[in-house]
């Protein structure tokens, strides 16, 4: 099995190949890119918004070319990338919400089609409190899913939603996609609708842990379905995106992520996927110095999980 | 709907006198009576016991089955003498971290005396919790069908939290699908409704379920809540609304709303706040009782908030500002109240969501059977308004837990 990780707090643009050079020598062959630094969701939940996606697709494959070449020339392919989020701002407006579904989602797919990457992950509307329920608020992920869905299909790319949550108070709470039932039916729905494989999913560790998910059933779930990961770990209460088997919470030190849950649902469905880790608050958390030997200890960890699920 | 409360540290099950005579000042009327069999410790059998049991060593008490309901039938006869009701019974719930060979037949014995008090006791639901660690859901539950069927009573399976390594994640039936695909199956083998379910509002907030989307699932399956709060975290008992952050509710009372309207819900509502009440002195708790029964009675009252609408044979609303839009979005074209009325003269004369803003003045013409409708956050003020001008047919609207709502307010308009 291969293993990548996020590209956020170790490429940057002014010199990618430092960067991926740098995941290739720590054991990587593959990496989650995060486009969505280019328009940050902390900025669109303020319905700020800059003027990176208003740039032309041959403006756009022009900015991205020394990242391709860059993954390329260090042996580390772009298995997946993270479209930048929400794509729905429940108060942004028309003007704000028409730019994310006809602009920026469009333009996502196809920068995921130049840097041969064949999933990219989205997230579901986040709108049951204004819509009333759950099954309203896919209607509206649907419409964006059904807007993209023929060029995914063109594209050769499968939009992968992801399990997400909300909060009540401060308190996290399931969101979107949290039911795997659900979520398979429907992902067949529209792939038997398009002919094509438009539609995947991505299931995040951490997001499940917060909401006391098992893991296993969740896996096995969604079966062939399931495209790519987020690992990561958490405290049970809030998203930190630390990595796997760092918390515990008794003193027989045992994880409280159900680690051994997610092997054996890989396992139990083949997954030949990428273990992609989605770490990259730990690369600011440890000091600059130690970020090989941090990425290098995620890699370790993603081989240890490799041999689980593959023995 | 009928609303129960929770029985621990309301009522002293030697000595129920004086709790009988301070529930009934607040105006309680039915209890849940929870069973605790002495399997680990002299105390309840929670979650915490089996640790505390661990570290010190102490050998394991069990308590005969047969001698458990002992303790309850004073209480259950002084609460039937007193009018106040038992509709629901809670088995003992039992850990098993430590498994014993004889450990299986016990339980089963107490789950077999519970039922049969529950029968004496004239209980309606018996509310049964897998034991810890045992995964044969059928198996368990299904042992319980025939004694169940011959005292009359309904089990309800609950949803539960299964602890790894100390983090509180979902068990099995914290799925609603696979919960009610059990319950059907159940009651398939036994050939009679037998099986039902109670929802643990504490639970679901624990795993940050969507109780809405759970609730729908469950569907007539569904026959108690038992409504309590917690941080998220935490398994204890709070009273609703009492967990807060910054002001902010940390529990999805939308979701169990919105979801209990959906399936028409009509069984029993348990208030569950005993760790708030342990948390306060004896000498003031019968106040908490007082505002527990208003809590209760306000959940009752926002679940039923369509049927409140219904009889009103005519009314009209008082308030045209975001109460009164989000009536009409949801409610409006349904329940058409006849014209809206409003303090703001400047709003007199005008339209408002298709309404006619009236001055309050011409309420005073309007029949004794039409309804004002307050629809507006300022209930007592305008109620005291009303009394004044000698209107006695007086409603209440609330835009809380609405359906729906819209994207903006009119202040962000």
């Amino acid at each position: 099995m291969k293993i990548g990780v996020q590209t956020k707090n170790v490429i940057e643009d002014r010199n990618p190949l430092e960067g991926f050079g740098l995941l290739r020598q720590a054991g990587f062959t593959c990496c989650d890119f995060s486009l969505n630094a280019y328009l940050l969701n902390s900025s669109l939940y303020r319905s700020e918004t800059n003027d990176f996606f208003d740039q032309s697709e041959h403006e756009l494959e022009a900015f991205f070319m020394p990242h391709k070449d860059a993954a390329k020339a260090a042996g580390i392919r772009i298995s997946q990338m993270h479209m930048p989020y929400p794509n729905y701002v429940p108060n942004g407006g028309d003007e704000l919400n028409n730019y994310l579904k006809t602009v920026v989602a469009p333009k996502s797919l196809k920068i995921c089609a130049f840097m041969d990457c064949r999933y990219i992950v989205i997230h579901g509307f986040k709108l049951a409190h204004y819509l009333g329920s759950e099954e309203a608020e896919w209607e509206k992920t649907l419409e964006f899913i059904e807007y993209l869905a023929p060029l995914a299909k063109a594209l050769g790319i499968t939009l992968c939603i992801e399990n997400i949550y909300t909060g009540i108070g401060s308190h996290i709470v399931e969101g979107p996609c949290c039911d795997a039932r659900k979520a398979a039916v429907r992902i067949d729905a529209i792939n038997e609708k398009y002919g094509a494989e438009v539609l995947g999913f991505c299931f995040d560790t951490g997001h499940a842990n917060l909401v006391g998910i098992d893991f296993e059933r969740f896996i096995t779930a969604l079966d062939y379905r399931l495209k790519v990961l987020h690992i990561h770990d958490n405290d049970g209460i809030s998203d930190l995106h630390q990595i796997p088997y760092t918390f515990t919470k008794t003193r027989e030190n045992l994880p409280s992520t159900d680690w051994n849950g997610f092997v054996r649902g890989l396992r139990k469905i083949q997954f030949d996927g990428v273990l992609s880790f989605e770490t990259a608050p730990v690369l600011t958390a440890f000091p600059e110095s130690m970020k090989r030997s941090v990425l290098a200890f995620i890699a370790d960890i993603g081989r240890s999980f490799a041999g689980a699920i593959e023995s | 709907m009928n609303v129960s409360y929770r029985n621990t540290y309301l009522i002293d099950t030697k000595k129920p006198a004086g709790g009988i005579r301070d529930l009934k000042n607040a105006g309680i009327q039915s209890l849940m009576l929870c069973i605790v069999a002495w399997l680990w410790a002299p105390e309840e059998n929670d979650d915490r016991e089996p640790s505390r049991w661990e570290e010190k060593k102490a050998p394991i008490k069990r308590e005969e089955p047969d001698t458990i309901k002992e303790r309850y039938l004073n209480m259950i006869t002084a609460c039937r003498t007193n009018g106040i009701e038992v509709p629901v019974l809670y088995a003992p719930r039992f850990s098993r971290k430590e498994d014993k060979p004889w450990m299986q037949d016990y339980i089963m014995e107490v789950m077999f005396e519970s039922i049969a008090f529950c029968k004496r006791a004239g209980c309606k639901y018996l509310i049964v919790g897998m034991p810890e660690r045992d995964q044969d859901y059928t198996g368990f539950y299904g042992k319980l069908s025939v004694k169940a069927q011959e005292a009359g009573i309904m089990v309800l399976l609950v949803n539960q939290t299964a602890d790894l390594s100390g983090h509180l994640v979902r068990d099995t039936l914290c799925e609603p699908q696979i919960a009610a695909e059990l319950i059907d199956r159940l009651n398939q083998r036994a050939g009679n409704d037998v099986f039902g379910f109670c929802l643990d509002m504490g639970v679901c907030n624990i795993c940050g379920s969507n109780t809405q989307a759970f609730i729908k699932a469950l569907g007539s399956r569904l026959k108690a809540v038992i409504l309590r709060d917690n941080n998220g975290h935490s398994n204890v008992s709070l009273l609703p609304f009492t967990c807060v952050n910054r002001g902010g509710i940390v529990t999805d009372w939308m979701g169990l709303i919105r979801g209990l309207r959906d399936i028409r819900f009509d069984g029993e509502l348990i208030v569950d706040f005993m760790d708030t009440l342990a948390a306060f002195s004896p000498l003031i708790r019968p106040a908490l009782f007082q505002l527990a029964r208003e809590v209760g009675d306000y959940i009752q009252w926002q679940i039923e908030i369509e049927n409140n609408l219904k009889k009103y044979k005519t009314f009209v609303l008082f308030g045209a500002g975001n109460m009164c839009r989000n009536y009409m979005k949801c409610y409006g074209e349904q329940y058409p109240p006849l014209f809206t009325c409003d303090n703001n003269s400047t709003l007199w004369g005008t339209t408002f969501e298709g309404l006619e803003v009236k001055n309050p003045e011409v309420l005073k013409e309007l029949p004794s059977d039409c309804c004002v409708v307050i629809c507006n956050i300022y209930y007592r003020e305008i109620e005291a308004q009303l009394r004044a001008m000698e209107i006695e047919n007086i409603g209440y609207f609330n835009d809380e837990y609405m359906p729906s709502f819209y994207f903006d307010s009119l202040e962000n308009r």
